[in-house]
């Protein structure tokens, strides 16, 4: 009897990895090096010193918690790759992790952004909704990206296993 | 142009001195912002979004992994597909 692969040991621990590191990349991109993006500057506009102090605090906080997805990743990552039954696969990996940049972006876009309104990526304007519609486009991009890498492997492996 | 360091240095310093003090100000008021009787719903609103990630992630991660407990252990080399495509 064929054993049956499986592959979403794979893509789990990837989309953790995706996650954790789009987080981080978010948070010294566009919190530290361009000073935008603030975790809470649409509550509280980081215009003195007190409230640039505060936001960078809740900053913290964010990058403490995708510092933590990011470990959660490796480890199931590891456990991923003890087992006989797992293909590995660099290209699903990649995929699973563009992806899983590509969920953050839209997740956390749609939810802070647009539904909570807790901050916006560029909130020195009047008109706020480009920029954060370039982010969850950006984040659509990614994702599609993602899947279509996942998805070449899996059509690749399944005419492997044809023929 | 020693005269001109010393200048150099008290004008840094002299300059910075309002920013020391007002971090040894700032600092209190930072705290009592930060730490407010909101602190835990609010750390529950930033976290949603990652919540509900790890969720799904961990979702994927045991969507089709429960019938493959009990063979952990053996190196992923063993694999039939262990090398990239």
């Amino acid at each position: 009897m064929a054993e049956q692969t499986r592959r979403g040991p794979l893509i789990g621990s990837g989309l953790l990895l995706g996650v954790g590191l789009g987080g981080l990349l978010d948070g010294i991109v566009f919190h530290q090096i361009l000073q935008l993006h603030n975790m809470l500057s649409n509550r509280l506009p980081p215009d003195t010193l007190v409230a640039a102090k505060v936001n960078m605090a809740w900053d913290g906080y964010f990058h403490a918690a995708v510092w933590l997805v990011t470990v959660l990743g490796v480890s199931l990552l590891f456990r991923a790759a003890r087992r006989v039954d797992v293909p590995w696969s660099g290209r699903t990996l990649l995929g699973a992790m563009l992806s899983g940049w590509g969920l953050f972006n839209a997740v956390e876009g749609v939810i802070d952004h647009h539904l909570l309104g807790l901050h916006h990526v560029f909130e020195y304007t009047t008109n706020q909704l480009p920029y954060d519609l370039a982010f969850l486009a950006s984040g659509g991009l990614l994702l599609l990206i993602g899947w279509l890498l996942v998805r070449d492997v899996r059509m690749r492996d399944g005419d492997a296993l044809q023929r | 142009m020693r005269s001109l360091s010393q200048l150099t240095v008290a004008v840094l310093l002299t300059s910075t001195s309002s920013i020391v003090a007002a971090c040894a100000r700032c600092r209190p008021s930072v705290r009592a912002q930060l730490y407010g009787p909101d602190f835990a719903s609010t750390l529950l609103l930033l976290m949603l979004p990652l919540l509900i990630l790890v969720a799904v992630s961990i979702a994927v991660y045991f969507w089709d992994a429960a019938s493959g407990q009990g063979r952990e252990g053996a190196g992923r080399w063993q694999s039939k597909h262990g090398v990239d495509p």
